[in-house]
């Protein structure tokens, strides 16, 4: 049963976002079981916002910290106006579709470093992720 | 000039929203009714907290409202509460705060589908440029008589 637990609970920022935003799309089932068997650790963070947050996936579980996590598997930073419409981009096979005007703005923006992915090495990681947060 | 926050500050805004083309575009699929919290800060002249109630339906505000408290069906009932101290509203109106950076550094809390509010953004970042447009006096500048 996939769960996704807020570490620090008091903290209410961008981890309560992000576990709120897992949470409701795990009420898919689909989504829910991409959670269950995901494993890994992300750390997203917001250079503008100076928020950075860690997502560690196991077990069916996704624990949500107000920090990074040293030695993520993957870190990516964007801005806080593309993390929030990032959600929104339609995805082809788990990376925002550049057949879209919405996947190739984002994906500009990864060319002009604006948005930097480390560890796309665990592409699998970085996909069942962008597929959990997606709301397309 | 109207004094922020008051019945006449949220009265202008309510106008400013439905005079505004943009948000009517940005929330013309948005349904639900949403609560502003202005936490009380008596330093600051806010002696308790504020509540204010919109009722937001297809890019228009249908219903606004103070409301006694957190007790009042509207606020137990509303889609979503957004929170924050006075002095923190006071910076989002004077844009010296960007609302979305303000919610992601917990400085601002929003309770609510968080699905919709992620949807909606656009819509909401209107709808904060629009308490910008308020002719506003802040209840702590406001010279004492």
């Amino acid at each position: 049963m996939a769960t996704v637990v807020v570490v620090d609970p008091d903290n209410g920022g961008l981890d309560a976002m992000l576990a709120g935003l897992l949470s409701a799309v795990a009420e898919d089932p689909a989504k829910a079981r991409l959670l269950d068997t995901t494993n890994g650790t992300v750390t997203i963070a917001v250079p503008d916002a100076e928020v950075e947050v860690g997502l560690r996936f196991g077990n069916g579980v996704c624990q949500v910290y107000p920090s990074a996590i040293p030695g993520s598997k993957v870190r990516i930073e964007m801005p806080s106006e593309t993390l929030m419409s990032f959600s929104t981009i339609p995805l082809l096979y788990g990376m925002p579709s550049v057949l879209t005007p919405e996947g190739r703005a984002f994906t500009r923006q990864v060319l002009t470093r604006r948005v930097r992915i480390s560890g796309l090495r665990h592409l699998g990681l970085v996909r069942r992720l962008n597929t959990l947060l997606s709301l397309t | 000039m109207a004094v922020f926050p008051s019945e006449e500050w949220l009265e202008q805004f309510v106008e400013k929203i439905n005079a505004s083309s943009e948000y009517a575009d940005a929330a013309a699929t948005w349904e639900g009714d949403l609560v502003f919290v202005y936490e009380k800060e008596p330093d600051k002249g806010v002696d308790e907290d504020v509540y204010a109630w919109l009722d937001l339906w297809h890019g228009k505000c249908r219903d606004a409202a103070r409301l006694e408290g957190p007790d009042d069906p509207k606020a137990k009932s509303a889609k979503f509460t957004i929170s924050a101290p006075y002095s923190r509203w006071k910076s989002v109106v004077k844009k010296e705060l960007d609302p979305v950076k303000g919610m992601m550094q917990g400085k601002i809390k929003v309770k609510g589908d968080l699905p919709t509010i992620v949807r909606y953004v656009k819509a909401s970042n209107v709808l904060v440029d629009l308490t910008s447009q308020v002719e506003t006096e802040f209840i702590d500048e406001v010279p004492s008589a």
